[in-house]
Parts: structure tokens; C-alpha cells; sequence
């Protein structure tokens, strides 16, 4: 849909007759859209021109212009809001139309518009009681708005109409995840990646599946896929997130001396801070945190990380030790996001540079 | 600096504001003087030398001409002088007007056509077309576009 806005006082009147040149004359309205619609026939097009207040709009589409198609495509390229207008616009022609219906619903849904979207969707439910895919959309917006039982009971009904969608078993599962039943989804997101083995959400779901119940080993297996199959979006860095989360919770047991990876990178983080002043360990800290900020890969030892002041290549958990020593330098007992300071010596013991650390003691 | 101190929005402005303002957007102006005509020669060698670019080529002319519609806007026109806004459109009617008709999209030119600025942008066209392509000619065109706006003494 082309679409252009002109005020008034910028219409060139030289294009209508004499006597309908008074804007403000019923003369001069007829008159443009007289102009117009010869114009939109010389194109051979579908136009529409409103006078509004002090200005005219103009828009028009080509003869098989589809409105659903369109506004599919600019919800595509991020244009939402006009995607959603353009749908509100051709509804007034195709109240009942189930593609237009879904994707207003979808729309609406992203922009916010939850309880909209639910009465859209429920229109095209009245309709078409079977629609797979406006059940899930209506249990999406119903999920949005916190009504996690009915989102329940629309992902199940979808479940039941199309066993073998991947779609409908990823969203039952992420449903019951959300309301705390993980051993229920499992199967469902088993179900999801086994029928679309390429969908990093569908292994990202099974991962916190894994997760919620326990099983680490198989969390860890999902989550790597859902990282590899996504590498550069959003469920790669919410993998990276749970991965890091299952590393985390290793680091009271190497504190314990089990790991010698997470001993051996605290000890360097301490010998590192101890040779400096004060000063610089603050600023190394600084650095080492900014560094953390765009995600530290703590569950791989072969990413090296650089930080300027320090020649070698660092690993993600040196860098993690470096922040929560250096932390604790100045801030005993802060917390730095990593259960690697248990004991609230550390900042005591750092603050007596000439003291050997004795890590563990 | 006259169409400044016409210009209701700047008005008030004390006098270096408004030599400033006026300063710039005659830059602007020159600065799309210089690029918009002999864009559209080096946009159609591309278009004519890369035909798998064209794709891509596209898109970015269209989103050009969005851009240039920003031009209607109200709180656009009402911010910028009468002269220059006038100034700008008909390069804008211009670009419109080639790439519509390359690319067949007759609608392209309907805003400028309603503004009534279309005829000052095939005029541009039009030295455009009465020279031939090439890398000699910009000044050549250049100049002559300035002419054909009222705009050669600002390439002093």
C-alpha cells in the first residue's frame, strides 16, 4: 500500500477548475477527488483520498493487492504497527476472514494490545473452533495477560487437533514450565524437537525442561544444540545464560578444591590483584566487569578473552574470578553474580598484599 | 537569508541563529544538488552493469523515496523555509519521477504531482537526459541544474 500525507495549503490548486478552489467549499472536495481518481485510473490502481482537518491523505494499492500478505510482510521487516493498521483497515471488508482474523491477533499481540487481541482471536475461534493455529495464538495472548489456566487449556485443546505440529507441543511445554510442571512438559518438548529437530527454541524449551527437573547431563546436551542451531539470536544467549547457570552452581564444589580449573583461576585472579595498588585493581576490576557485561562463556575454556593491561588471553572463569576477587577487594561481601566467594575473608585477606593467599584456608 | 526571516518558525530567531540557519540548509541543498543527479546516472550503470544487485538496489531506492515523503510532513513543512522546502521537492520530483518511471511505479510522482512541483522536476530530468552519462559531464550537469533552480550562485 502506497500512502502519502499533504496539507492543504500545499495542494497545488492549479490543478482544479477555478470554482473549486476555496478549500473550504464542498466544490473543492469533490474536485480533488476527482483528480484523484482519474490519476488512479491512469495507473491502474485501487485508491482512496480523505480530506481530513488541514490536510489530505492519499493511498493507494494495485488491483490484486492482497491486505493479509502485505501487512505478513511488514510484521516480517519489524513494521508491526503498519502491518496491524493496514489489517484493521481491510477488516471493515473481510470481517470474517480467518487469515486476516489470526493475524490481527498475532499483531495486536505483539504491540501490547493483549485484551484486543484475545477478543480478535476469539472472533476467529467462533468461526473456525478447530483453528490450530488461532488456538495457540489466543493461548499466547491469554499467557501474556497472566491467564496461564486458560492459555493451558487453548494449548491443549491445539495439542489434541494436531499431535504431531511441532508448534502446538512447544507451546503446551512452555506453558507447563511456566506454571511449574517441568516433568509434564518434558514430553511435550521431547515431542517438539524430535518433529522439528532444526528449531532452536523447541531444544532451548527441552533444556529448561532438563533443567527444572534435574537432569543437568540432558539440560546441558539441549542447550548446546539451542546454541548451536541459534548462533547469533535470542535463544543462543538465553542457552548461554542457563549454560553459565549450570557452570555457576559448580563453583561452590571447586571451592571446595574439587575443580582445580576454578582454584587454579582464582589463585591467578589473587596474584594478579595483589601486585597492584589499590587504584589499579580497582580499574582491572572495572575493565574485567565490562568485559562480563556482554557474556562471559564460563562452560568453555577454549574461548579467550582479552583485557588490556593483561598480555595473555584469559579464560571466561579467570575473568569471572578477577571480577568477584577484585570485588571483594573493595566491597567485602558484595555480590558479584558468582557463588566463588563463600568465605567473607576474601577482601580482609587482599587488603594485606605481602600475605601469601592461601586459597581454601 | 530573506526566505529566513520570512519563515514564521524562524522569525524570532536572533540574526546569527538565523545566518546559521540559513548557512545550513543551503549546504544541504547544494550538498543534494551536487549528489541527487549524478546519483541517478551512477544508480542506473549499476542497475544496468549488476543486474543481481538489483534486488537489493530496489529496496534501497524505495526506502529513499519514503524518506524523501518525510518531506510533506506538517511539522516538517512547518520548520523549514518555504524556498528551500520548494528547492528540495523538486529534486525529490525528479528522483521520483526517473526512478518511478524505471521501475514502474507511476505513484511514485502523485505527491509531487499534487504539490505541483512535478514540471520543475522534469525539468532536472531533462538536463539529465540531454547529456550523456559520464564521469566529464557531472560539472556540466551540475551547473546546469543549478541554473535550472535558481541555484547557481550558492556553487560560487
Amino acid at each position: 500500500m502506497e500512502q502519502f500525507v499533504l496539507p492543504l495549503n500545499r495542494f497545488d490548486l492549479g490543478l482544479l477548475p477555478e470554482a473549486a478552489r476555496d478549500t473550504a467549499s464542498p466544490a473543492f472536495r469533490e474536485a480533488v477527488d476527482d483528480y484523484f481518481r482519474r490519476r488512479f485510473r491512469e495507473m491502474g490502481v485501487n485508491g482512496v483520498v480523505q480530506l481530513t482537518g488541514d490536510s489530505l491523505t492519499v493511498g493507494w494499492v494495485a488491483p490484486d493487492f492482497d491486505a493479509v500478505v502485505a501487512a505478513i510482510a511488514l510484521c516480517q521487516r519489524g513494521q508491526v504497527r503498519d502491518g496491524v493498521q493496514l489489517l484493521e483497515v481491510a477488516r471493515s471488508r473481510q470481517p470474517d476472514s480467518p487469515d486476516l482474523l489470526l493475524n490481527l491477533g498475532i499483531g495486536l499481540n505483539e504491540l501490547g494490545e493483549g485484551e484486543r487481541a484475545v477478543t480478535i482471536l476469539e472472533h476467529l475461534l467462533d468461526l473456525e473452533p478447530n483453528h490450530v493455529r488461532g488456538l495457540i495464538a489466543l493461548g499466547v495472548a491469554l499467557g501474556r495477560l497472566g491467564e496461564d489456566d486458560a492459555a493451558l487449556d487453548r494449548f491443549t485443546r491445539a495439542v489434541v487437533l494436531a499431535l504431531t505440529d511441532p508448534w502446538t507441543q512447544s507451546n503446551l511445554g512452555g506453558m507447563l514450565l511456566r506454571v511449574g510442571r517441568p516433568a509434564e512438559a518434558r514430553p511435550h518438548v521431547e515431542t517438539a524437537v524430535q518433529l522439528a529437530p532444526e528449531d532452536p527454541r523447541g531444544w532451548l524449551l527441552l533444556g529448561e525442561s532438563c533443567l527444572e527437573s534435574g537432569d543437568e547431563a540432558a539440560a546441558r546436551t539441549a542447550l548446546r544444540r539451542a546454541r548451536t542451531l541459534d548462533p547469533h539470536g535470542v535463544v543462543r544467549d538465553r542457552a548461554e545464560a542457563l549454560l553459565n547457570r549450570l557452570a555457576i552452581a559448580r563453583f561452590p564444589r571447586n571451592l571446595e578444591g574439587i575443580n582445580p580449573e576454578a582454584l587454579a583461576a582464582m589463585t591467578w585472579a589473587l596474584g594478579h590483584l595483589r601486585v597492584l595498588s589499590s587504584a589499579d585493581a580497582r580499574n582491572l576490576t572495572l575493565k574485567a566487569a565490562l568485559l562480563g557485561q556482554h557474556g562471559l562463556r564460563l562452560t568453555d575454556p577454549a574461548k579467550a578473552h582479552r583485557l588490556e593491561g593483561i598480555p595473555e588471553p584469559l579464560t571466561a572463569l579467570q575473568v569471572a574470578c578477577l571480577i568477584h576477587a577484585g570485588l571483594q577487594m573493595s566491597a567485602p561481601g558484595a555480590d558479584s553474580g558468582f557463588p566463588v566467594g563463600r568465605c567473607d575473608v576474601w577482601g580482609e585477606r587482599h587488603r594485606t598484599p605481602r600475605r601469601r593467599p592461601e586459597y581454601g584456608e | 537569508m530573506d526566505w529566513v526571516r520570512a519563515h514564521a518558525a524562524s522569525a524570532h530567531l536572533p540574526p546569527d541563529r538565523q545566518r546559521a540557519f540559513a548557512d545550513f540548509l543551503r549546504t544541504s541543498l547544494v550538498s543534494m544538488l551536487r549528489s541527487m543527479p549524478v546519483g541517478i546516472w551512477v544508480d542506473r550503470d549499476l542497475r544496468t552493469r549488476f543486474p543481481e544487485l538489483r534486488e537489493v538496489q530496489e529496496q534501497a531506492l524505495r526506502r529513499q523515496i519514503d524518506t524523501h515523503a518525510a518531506l510533506f510532513r506538517p511539522e516538517v513543512q512547518r520548520s523549514v523555509p518555504d524556498h528551500p522546502w520548494h528547492l528540495s521537492l523538486a529534486m525529490n520530483a525528479a528522483f521520483a519521477k526517473f526512478w518511478g518511471q524505471e521501475l514502474d511505479q507511476p505513484g511514485w510522482i502523485l505527491p509531487y504531482q499534487a504539490a505541483g512541483v512535478a514540471a520543475q522536476g522534469e525539468a532536472l530530468l531533462r538536463q539529465l537526459r540531454e547529456r550523456s552519462p559520464n564521469p566529464s559531464q557531472d560539472r556540466a550537469l551540475i551547473d546546469s541544474s543549478a541554473e535550472e533552480l535558481g541555484m547557481n550562485a550558492w556553487l560560487q
